[in-house]
């Protein structure tokens, strides 16, 4: 377990105040997005950018249980994981209204084709999940960042559990390592699952 | 004395050169497809696929996210800099053995064998005191 020192924090920080700047290249039209202070439509980019994401999860998961052969624990957890991330992008769009985004063309490829494929992507696409979270928090007004929060917990414990059926630690640290938020996108691109 | 001068001149010689030699692999950045494919792990690491009962580490900050060095503009900054460094330091050090006195000769075989004596001629220890005799009837 690493604790949880300051230097983590440090970064975890720097890391947080250049994620709003990323967010807009993968939002398409909202490209131009500044390091700004928390507002309604910075709101707006960032939770499309978390929308997107669920919707490549919760079609992940429920490609993977109609196609990956899923058995015992395995199937539990896609099972569960899909209802999350259907209910998570209901929530985004409802908070979003009319500015939500539609979701994207997806390819899975052979990512879904058996258990083993299905269980490390699925591994990937969760910790992922909670990386961009993280990174997006502190750019979000306060009532964005109590729904973004009510989630990003939920999709922690996804990651853990597909860890522990991957015979990983399911708590590997103290803080969660930081990413840059342009390195998420840029690693979400790198699947090839959105079109 | 010559050959050594060659040898460190080759050393120095290597010195200058190597810093020159260019290191693609930690320059270029991974694309979006390494990212993906070596996460949660940074690429180049050990395959992301987990084997049974065994652990991965994970990305650390520093980790972590190995991020990339920014880009001022002026890459060869950092190799020049290293290159005049290493060469003052070349021109001071062959100056500096050039002006070095001969190294003074070893000592003479007849200090030693005077050393040897010393010790041989040195009076033994005194001996250590005999122990009591035992006496009659005391407990042990």
């Amino acid at each position: 377990m690493k604790p949880l020192t300051r230097r983590a924090a440090l970064e975890a920080s720097a890391v947080a105040l250049g994620g709003v700047a990323v967010a807009g290249i993968v939002l398409g039209d909202h490209a131009d997005v500044a390091l700004s202070k928390p507002s309604a439509e910075q709101d707006a980019e960032i939770l499309n950018f978390a929308l997107l994401l669920e919707f490549v999860q919760a079609a992940f998961h429920a490609e993977g249980l109609r196609r990956a052969g899923l058995t015992s624990e395995l199937r539990t957890f896609a099972q569960t994981a899909a209802a999350h991330e259907d209910e998570h992008v209901r929530a985004l769009q409802a908070a979003l209204g009319s500015a939500a985004r539609k979701a994207p063309k997806l390819d899975f490829g052979d990512d879904t084709a058996d258990a083993d494929a299905y269980g490390l992507s699925a591994l990937k696409l969760e910790d992922l999940g909670v990386a961009a979270y993280n990174a997006q928090a502190p750019n979000l007004t306060p009532e964005a960042l109590r729904a973004a929060a009510r989630i990003v917990s939920v999709e922690s414990r996804h990651a853990a559990w597909i860890r522990d059926l991957r015979g990983l630690n399911p708590a590997p640290d103290a803080a969660e390592p930081a990413i840059e938020a342009q390195r998420v996108i840029d690693t979400l691109k790198g699947s090839g699952y959105v079109q | 004395m010559d050959g050594r001068r060659a040898s460190t001149g080759l050393v120095l010689a290597l010195a200058l050169l190597l810093p020159a030699v260019p290191a693609p692999a930690q320059e270029r950045d991974p694309s979006p497809q390494e990212l993906w494919d070596a996460y949660p792990l940074e690429p180049g690491a050990s395959p992301a696929v987990p084997t049974p009962g065994t652990d991965i580490p994970d990305p650390t900050p520093a980790a972590a996210p190995a991020a990339p060095a920014p880009d001022d503009g002026s890459p060869w900054l950092v190799p020049v800099s290293a290159l005049a460094l290493v060469g003052a330091l070349s021109v001071v050090l062959l100056r500096r053995r050039r002006t070095e006195p001969e190294p003074a000769a070893p000592p003479a075989a007849p200090d030693v064998e005077r050393l040897t004596i010393e010790w041989r001629v040195a009076p033994p220890p005194p001996a250590p005191p005999a122990p009591p005799p035992p006496v009659n009837g005391a407990k042990r």
